[in-house]
C-alpha cells in the first residue's frame, strides 16, 4: 500500500534501520527502527508521551481459554512496570487462499496488566487468623507459610499416608508452571489426584462412546471449506472470540451458517438461520432430522455400511449384538457381525480395517442365525434406528423440543443438501444431564447425512493437540511408565486386552514405548465430591422420574464392580486438600455440600492462586503465584488454532509471588527437612507400598535434575522433548511466543486420526475415511448402537430422546448457563475493569414475558430458589430469552453474591447413570472420558422480587 | 482547507461485541488524569439506549437546513461512573459472608454497557446486534463550531478533529454540540476530552488500537481518497459503508456496513425470507435509505459467493491479508524503539 504515515508529514519516520543486536528478532518480526521520544509540553506531546515505553518483550495468557487458546502478545514496560499490551499479530499460517489469523486476542487478553496489577490481585503468603472464611489473613514470610504446611503435610502422611492427601488441579492448569510443578508435587506426595473433565462437563461423553475419543483437532479454518455450518450448543461469540472471525468470513464466501440455541444470542445474530429450541431437548429435534433423512432416502448409505455399527447384527430377543460367544463355545465377546448381502450370509465385521472389498454388509432386512442357544432373530442396527425415529415426525418432535415443525423440514433439507456441513464445537452439551445423549443424536444426523472425515464435513468435539513430551514429562512414577505410542485403536485394544484379562495383542505391543497408561493416574472428581464431598445428598434424590432404580444403587454397583475408580476409598478420609489453579468450591455443582461435608474434616487447605478466590476464602493458607508475564511458561493445550505457545518472563514476579516450580520445590525440600527432624523416615503411598520422606525432593526434581530456580529449564524440556513442534528450539519458541504442531506426535493422543501440512486446513478423521484405519469402539466403527445393560435398561441403546430431568425439583423455570464473555472461568470476574463493562454485580437473564408474570423490572433483586437451595441475585430482562428459561452466565465468585452464597447452591447435580457403565472395554474409563460428570443445565427454580 | 481525510469502516456482522476495542483504548489512553470515567470507544447492544444513556435523543448536530440543533451536556451519570470496589473489605475485612463486593457508594444505575444483550423484538424474532462508536471526526464537527475558545481543530492533513486541551477552558459546549455525544469532561483538569483516532500511532504508520487490536477483524482504516484501500472502496466504489445518523449533519467519517440478521419466522413456524428480522423501519432509522441500499448491494454479492462466484466486496470484507484492512498504516508498533533525541 503506497500511502500511509510517510505521507503524514508532521513526525514521520525518522529511524535509521535495524541496530546490532537485533538480528534474532527479524526471525518472527521485522526489525527495529529507532524513533525519538516525543519532547515537549502541549497536550499533543503528552499524548505521543504516553505511548513510548523501554522495550517490548512477548507473551500471553496461559489461561485454560479452551478452543480460543492462545494468542501471542507484545507486552509494553515502561519503568519496570507493564503499562499495556497489544497483539503482537504476526502469525504467518496461511492456508491455500484462505485468510490470516491475525491478529487474535481478546478484551480479557487486552486487559491483563490491569487484572495482573489491580486490585484483585494477591501478592503475599497468607495464613488464616479466625475461622475459615470469616477473611481474617495474616500476612506471613514464605518461611513460615512453607514451614507449617509441610509440618502438617509430614504428620498426616506418616499417621494416614497418601491417600489422606487431595490434589485439585484446576482448569487454570493448562501449562506447564502450574501443571508440570503441581503434577511433580503429585509425584512425590502420591497424593489423590482428581480428574475434573467430566466434573466440570467437558467430558464429551457422547463423543467417547460414539467415536472411542473426545479429542479431534480441527482447524478453526476449516469451516471455509463447509457449506453449512451448525452452531448446536455453546455461543462461541462469548467464547471463541479470536476464532470468531473465520465463522464471519466464510459465511461472507458462501457457507451457510445456522444457530440452534434456546436463547438469541451474540452468536445468534451473525448466523442466516436462528432455530430456537426448548432447552435440553435438542435430542428430539436430531431424532426428527434422523427421520427425515431417512425417509427421504437422504442418508449416505455406503458410509454407513463402511464406517458405522449401523449394519452391525443386533439380536431381537435381547437387543444385544451378536457376537461369537452365542455362536460358538469360548467364542469372542468382541467379534460383532454382519449381513453380506452378495454371499448372503453371515460376515464377521473386521476389527483390522475398515475396507469392504467386495462385501456388502446389509442395512435393512431380518435374519435367522444359528446359535448355540437356538434359532435367533437377528436384525442390522440401523433397521432398529428406523423404527426408533419413526415416532419422531417433525410434528411430534415440534411438541417436545419447541421447534416449529417447518423448520426441522428445512434443517433435515440442509444437511441433507450440503456438500459438506460440520458443527462449531462447543463445550456447552457436556453440562446437560443427558448431554451425551444429546450429543450421540447430533453425531448421528451428520453421519447420516454423510458428513464425516471429509474436507469441511463432520462434527467433532474438542480441537486439541499437544506438544507430545506431555505424556513423558511429568509425573511419571505415579503414571508407572508402561505405553505407549499407540493410534487409539491400539490404546483401546490395550484396555480391552486389560479389562479382559489377556496379554496386550501384538499389535498394541508394536506401540508400546513409554508414556503413561494408569487407570489410578486420577480419579473421577465427581464421584470424589459425591462421596466424600457430601455432594450425593442432592445429586442422587429422585429427580429423574423415569430412572427405573434409585440413583444411588447405580453408584453403589459401579463402584462395587470396578467400573469406575474411587479414591481414596470411601471409608478413608481425606485430610489434606491442595487446591491449584482451580476453585472447587466455586466450580462444583452443590458446592455447598463440600463446605458442611468435607471442609470440617480438612486438617489443612492450601491455595495457590493469583487472587482471591471463593476457595481461597476458605483456605487455612494462600500461596502467591506470579502471573503470566512474571515466569516462563509453555502452554500444553492448543485450542483451534493448533499452535504451542511459550514465552520467557517478562517481568520479575510480582511483590512475593513465585512460580509453582519454586513454591513446590520449597515445600518438597522443607518435606524432607521436616520428617528428618522428626525422625520420620516413610509414609504408605496409595498403594500401601511404602516410600521414604529421604527420596522426596529427588522425585520432585526429576531425579535431581532440577534446581529452586529452575523453571525454565523445565520448560525448555518440555519444549525440547517433544517431537512434534518441528524442531523449534527454547530460544525460539519462547522469543515468538508461538509455533504451529507439525503433527498430533507420539502419546496416545491422536484421536484425529489425521495429518496434516501447513498449507491446509486440519481435518479430522482422513484415517478412517482414506485409509480405512478402524475406530477405537467394541465394533471398530463409528459407534450407534451401545448393547450395555444399563444402556438396554434405560433405553438409550440408540441416541435418545429423554425428558430433561427436573434437577431441583418441580419449578416452572430452568436455569442455564453458559461460559460468560467477560472472565475465563473466574479469573476477571472481580477485575474491575471487566465489571465496569457489565453491571458491576452477577446478573441473571430473564425473559420479558417470565419477568412480567412475577411483577419483575429490569435491575431487580429477586431469589432464586428450588428444593435444594436459594440465592439472591439481580435480573435484567431481555426479550432475547425463551420464555421459561433463565440464563444465569458462570463464574461469579460466591463474595459477588448477596450473603456469600453463590448460584451453584440450587444445582442439584444429577447423576447420569449410563455415564457409571463399565464393564466393557470401549466404555472403560480412560483420563478425561467415559466417567460421570456433574450438570446444571437443567436446573430447575422459581425466582421472586424482592424489596426494592 | 482539509487536504486529506482519515476514514474508518466497522463493519457490524463482523463484530461479536467483546469489546477488545474498548479495553485496547482504556489501556492505552483513559487509564489516568481524571479520565477513568471515560471510554472513548464504545459498543453498545442495538436496539437500546446505548452510551451515553439515550444518547440518540440529546440534541445537537445541524439540521436540514445547516442551523445547529439544540442539544445538552450528558450528565455523568448517564456516561457511567469508574466504579470503585471494595476488594480489601471484601478479601481482609473480617466480616466474612456480610460483605460483599459491590460497586463503592450509591449503587450503580447506567454504565457504559448496561443493556448488553437485551436488544428488541419479541421472541422468537428476537434481535440485536452490536453498534462499537468511536469519534466520526466529522466533515463538519459540530463540537468545533460550538467551541467558544476555538479549542478544537480539524487537521488539515488527516482531518483528525482534535480538543487542544492547553486552549480549552472546559466550557463543554462541545458536549452539547456533538449529536453522537462521544465527548467526556475531564473534571480533574476542567478539559474537555475524547477520541484521538490514535493520532500518535497514526502519525508513526500504526493503524488505532481499536483497529488494529480487534479480534473480529471488524475495522478498516485509511484515507478515504486512497483508492487503493479497502476503506475506499467500500465507502466510495461499493458505497456499502454508510454513516450513523446521516441526517445528524456532520459528516462522519466513521462508517458502517450495516447489520444482515438471521431470516424472521412466520406465524406458521417458517423462515420467511421476505420478512426483515431487524425492521427496516429501525435500519432506515440509524443509516437511513442509505443502510438499505448498502444491505441489498451486500445480499446480493453474496448470492454470487454462494454460487460459487467471486466477489471484489466480499473478498475486501474477509481480507486474506489481514494488514491489507489498514490502508498502509500496517507498521507492526513493537518493532518501534524510541531513542532520546
Amino acid at each position: 500500500m503506497a500511502v500511509g504515515a510517510g505521507a503524514l508529514g508532521a513526525a514521520g519516520v525518522s529511524g535509521c534501520g535495524p541496530r546490532a543486536g537485533q538480528g534474532a528478532a527479524g526471525t518472527y518480526k521485522g526489525a527495529l527502527r529507532d524513533e525519538p521520544l516525543p519532547e515537549g509540553e502541549d497536550f499533543l506531546s503528552r499524548y505521543r508521551r504516553r505511548w513510548t515505553w523501554d522495550y517490548t518483550a512477548r507473551s500471553t495468557h496461559f489461561n485454560n481459554c479452551a478452543y480460543q487458546a492462545h494468542c501471542a502478545f507484545e507486552v509494553y514496560v515502561r519503568d519496570g512496570r507493564v503499562i499495556r499490551e497489544e497483539q503482537a499479530a504476526t502469525y504467518t499460517t496461511k492456508r491455500r487462499g484462505l485468510p490470516d489469523a491475525n491478529p487474535r486476542g481478546c478484551q480479557k487478553g487486552c486487559g491483563y496488566s490491569e487484572l495482573m496489577q489491580g486490585p484483585a490481585r494477591l501478592t503475599k503468603p497468607l495464613k488464616r487468623q479466625g475461622e475459615r472464611g470469616t477473611g481474617q489473613w495474616q500476612e506471613v514470610s514464605w518461611e513460615q507459610a512453607i514451614g507449617e504446611i509441610a509440618d502438617k503435610v509430614v504428620e498426616v502422611l506418616a499417621r494416614e499416608g497418601s491417600n489422606s492427601l487431595v490434589m485439585d488441579i484446576g482448569t487454570n492448569a493448562c501449562a506447564v508452571t502450574a501443571f508440570g510443578a503441581a503434577m511433580q508435587l503429585a509425584d512425590a506426595t502420591d497424593c489423590v489426584l482428581l480428574d475434573i473433565t467430566a466434573e466440570i462437563g467437558d467430558d464429551m461423553q457422547g463423543a467417547a462412546v460414539t467415536y472411542g475419543s473426545i479429542y479431534q483437532a480441527r482447524s478453526a479454518d476449516e469451516y471455509f471449506h463447509s457449506d453449512l455450518v451448525l452452531c448446536w450448543s455453546g455461543n462461541p461469540a462469548y467464547t471463541q472470540i479470536p476464532n470468531f472471525h473465520f465463522l464471519t468470513e466464510a459465511r461472507y464466501r458462501g457457507t451457510r451458517f445456522v444457530v440452534i440455541s434456546p436463547d438469541y444470542n451474540a452468536t445468534a445474530m451473525h448466523a442466516d438461520y436462528w432455530v430456537p429450541v426448548r432447552p435440553g431437548t435438542d435430542a428430539a429435534l436430531a431424532l426428527a432430522i434422523a427421520r427425515e433423512l431417512i425417509e427421504g432416502k437422504r442418508h449416505d448409505e455406503a458410509l454407513l455400511r463402511e464406517q458405522t455399527d449401523l449394519p452391525v447384527l443386533v439380536r431381537r430377543d435381547t437387543g444385544r449384538f451378536l457376537r461369537e460367544s452365542d455362536l460358538k463355545k469360548k467364542g469372542s465377546d468382541e467379534q460383532l457381525y454382519c449381513w453380506d448381502e452378495v454371499r448372503n450370509r453371515l460376515q464377521a465385521v473386521s476389527t483390522e480395517t475398515l475396507a469392504l472389498g467386495d462385501l456388502r454388509p446389509a442395512l435393512e432386512g431380518r435374519f435367522e442365525v444359528e446359535t448355540l442357544s437356538g434359532t435367533v432373530s437377528v436384525e442390522p442396527a440401523f433397521e432398529r434406528l428406523k423404527a426408533h425415529v419413526a415416532p419422531y415426525t417433525p410434528e411430534a418432535a415440534s411438541v417436545l423440543c419447541g421447534t416449529p415443525a417447518p423448520v426441522i423440514r428445512e434443517l433435515a433439507r440442509m444437511l441433507g443438501e450440503a456438500r459438506a456441513a460440520c458443527n462449531v464445537e462447543t463445550l456447552a452439551l457436556g453440562k446437560f444431564h443427558h448431554g451425551d445423549a444429546m450429543m450421540r443424536a447430533q453425531i448421528l444426523v451428520f453421519v447420516l447425512a454423510g458428513h464425516l472425515g471429509r474436507k469441511g464435513a463432520g462434527w467433532t468435539a474438542m480441537a486439541d493437540a499437544a506438544p507430545d513430551a506431555v505424556g513423558t514429562a511429568f509425573g511419571m512414577r505415579r503414571a508407572r511408565k508402561v505405553a505407549s505410542k499407540l493410534d487409539r485403536r491400539q490404546w483401546y485394544e490395550l484396555i480391552r486386552d486389560q479389562v479382559l484379562g489377556r496379554p496386550v495383542s501384538r499389535r498394541t505391543l508394536q506401540g508400546l514405548s513409554e508414556g503413561w497408561v494408569d487407570a489410578r493416574f486420577a480419579t473421577n472428581a465427581t464421584l470424589f465430591w459425591n462421596v466424600h464431598g457430601g455432594v450425593s445428598e442432592v445429586s442422587t434424590r429422585h429427580w429423574d422420574e423415569a430412572l427405573p432404580r434409585p440413583p444411588a444403587e447405580y453408584v453403589e454397583q459401579s463402584l462395587a464392580r470396578g467400573w469406575q475408580l474411587l479414591e481414596p476409598p470411601k471409608e478413608h478420609t481425606p485430610k489434606i486438600f491442595f487446591q491449584i489453579a482451580g476453585n472447587v468450591l466455586r466450580r462444583v455443582r452443590a458446592s455447598q455440600k463440600l463446605r458442611e461435608v468435607l471442609w470440617p474434616k480438612l486438617e489443612l487447605v492450601v491455595v495457590t492462586d493469583v487472587r482471591m478466590s471463593t476457595t481461597a476464602r476458605e483456605a487455612d493458607y494462600f500461596l502467591p503465584v506470579a502471573g503470566f508475564y512474571e515466569k516462563p511458561n509453555v502452554a500444553y493445550y492448543t485450542g483451534s488454532m493448533l499452535n504451542t505457545c511459550a514465552a520467557k518472563a517478562v517481568v520479575a514476579p510480582l511483590d512475593d509471588s513465585k512460580d509453582e516450580w519454586e513454591i513446590y520445590w520449597l515445600l518438597s525440600d522443607e518435606i524432607q527437612k521436616r520428617a528428618r527432624a522428626r525422625g520420620l523416615a516413610t509414609f504408605r503411598d496409595r498403594r500401601g507400598e511404602t516410600r521414604r520422606f529421604g527420596d522426596f525432593l529427588d522425585t520432585y526434581t526429576l531425579g535431581g535434575k532440577l534446581g529452586r530456580k529452575d523453571v525454565e529449564k523445565l520448560c525448555k524440556r518440555f519444549i525440547e522433548d517433544s517431537t512434534n513442534l518441528g524442531g523449534v528450539s527454547w530460544e525460539e519458541i519462547s522469543q515468538r511466543t508461538y509455533a504451529p504442531m507439525r503433527s498430533q506426535g507420539r502419546g496416545p493422543g491422536n484421536g484425529s486420526a489425521t495429518d496434516w501440512t501447513e498449507e491446509e486446513t486440519v481435518t479430522p478423521f482422513l484415517r478412517h475415511t482414506l485409509d480405512k484405519q478402524p475406530w477405537p469402539t467394541l465394533s471398530a466403527r463409528v459407534q450407534f448402537y451401545i448393547d450395555h445393560p444399563w444402556y438396554l435398561e434405560l433405553g438409550e441403546e440408540l441416541p435418545a430422546f429423554k425428558e430433561p430431568p427436573k434437577a431441583g425439583g418441580d419449578h416452572p423455570l430452568t436455569l442455564s448457563g453458559g461460559h460468560t464473555r467477560w472472565s475465563v472461568h473466574a479469573l476477571q470476574r472481580s477485575d474491575p475493569l471487566m465489571l465496569r463493562l457489565q453491571r458491576g454485580e452477577p446478573c441473571l437473564y430473564m425473559s420479558v414475558e417470565d419477568a412480567r408474570s412475577r411483577g419483575i423490572g429490569d435491575w431487580d433483586r429477586v431469589e432464586v430458589f428450588n428444593d435444594v437451595g436459594r440465592f439472591r441475585v439481580r435480573v435484567k430482562i431481555s426479550p432475547a430469552m425463551r420464555p421459561g428459561m433463565l440464563m444465569h452466565y458462570h463464574a461469579w465468585e460466591d463474595y459477588q453474591y448477596e450473603g456469600g452464597i453463590g448460584s451453584r447452591v440450587v444445582a442439584a447435580s444429577p447423576i447420569n447413570p449410563v455415564e457409571l457403565a463399565g464393564g466393557q472395554a470401549f466404555l472403560t474409563s480412560m483420563a478425561s472420558m467415559r466417567q460421570p460428570g456433574m450438570s446444571d443445565r437443567d436446573t430447575r427454580v422459581d425466582v421472586r422480587r424482592l424489596e426494592r | 482547507m482539509l487536504q486529506r481525510q482519515l476514514a474508518m469502516v466497522m463493519d457490524l456482522n463482523k463484530c461479536v461485541g467483546c469489546h477488545t476495542c474498548s479495553l485496547a483504548c482504556k489501556q492505552l489512553w483513559t487509564g489516568d488524569e481524571g479520565r477513568e470515567h471515560m471510554w472513548w470507544n464504545t459498543v453498545n447492544t442495538m436496539p437500546g439506549r446505548g452510551t451515553p444513556r439515550d444518547w440518540e435523543g440529546l440534541g445537537g448536530g445541524f439540521d436540514a437546513q445547516g442551523q445547529a440543533r439544540a442539544g445538552r451536556i450528558p450528565r455523568r451519570g448517564e456516561f457511567g461512573e469508574a466504579w470503585e470496589f471494595n476488594h480489601r473489605e471484601v478479601f481482609f475485612g473480617g466480616r466474612g459472608r456480610d460483605v460483599q463486593l459491590r460497586v463503592q457508594g450509591e449503587a450503580p444505575q447506567w454504565g457504559p454497557n448496561w443493556d448488553e444483550d437485551q436488544g428488541g423484538g419479541e421472541y422468537p424474532n428476537s434481535f440485536y446486534f452490536y453498534l462499537p462508536r468511536i469519534c466520526n471526526h466529522c466533515t463538519h464537527p459540530a463540537c468545533l463550531e460550538a467551541c467558544p475558545r476555538r479549542a478544537i481543530f480539524k487537521r488539515q492533513e488527516d482531518g483528525i478533529v482534535l480538543v487542544d486541551e492547553d486552549r480549552c477552558k472546559g466550557y463543554r459546549f462541545c458536549m452539547e454540540a456533538c449529536p453522537y455525544k462521544k465527548i467526556y469532561f475531564n473534571a480533574e483538569r476542567g478539559v474537555a476530552n475524547k477520541c484521538i483516532l490514535c493520532l500518535p500511532r497514526v502519525e508513526k504508520g500504526v493503524a488505532t488500537a481499536c483497529a488494529r487490536q480487534c479480534p473480529g477483524r471488524v475495522r478498516f482504516f485509511g484515507f478515504r481518497d486512497d483508492e487503493g484501500s479497502a476503506v475506499y472502496r467500500l465507502v466510495e466504489r461499493w458505497k456499502v459503508a454508510v454513516p450513523l445518523h446521516p441526517e445528524y449533519g456532520t459528516g462522519p467519517n466513521v462508517f458502517y456496513i450495516p447489520p444482515l440478521a438471521p431470516a424472521a419466522l412466520n406465524e406458521r413456524g417458517e423462515f420467511d425470507p421476505r420478512r426483515s428480522r431487524i425492521p427496516e423501519d429501525y435500519l432506515r432509522s440509524l443509516f437511513g435509505q442509505a443502510g438499505l441500499d448498502a444491505l441489498a448491494t451486500l445480499a446480493a454479492e453474496m448470492k454470487k459467493t454462494r454460487a460459487g462466484e467471486s466477489s471484489e466486496l466480499i473478498e475486501t470484507l474477509v481480507s486474506i491479508d489481514w494488514s491489507d484492512m489498514f490502508g498502509g498504516f500496517d507498521r507492526d508498533p513493537s518493532t518501534i524503539r524510541w531513542v532520546k533525541s
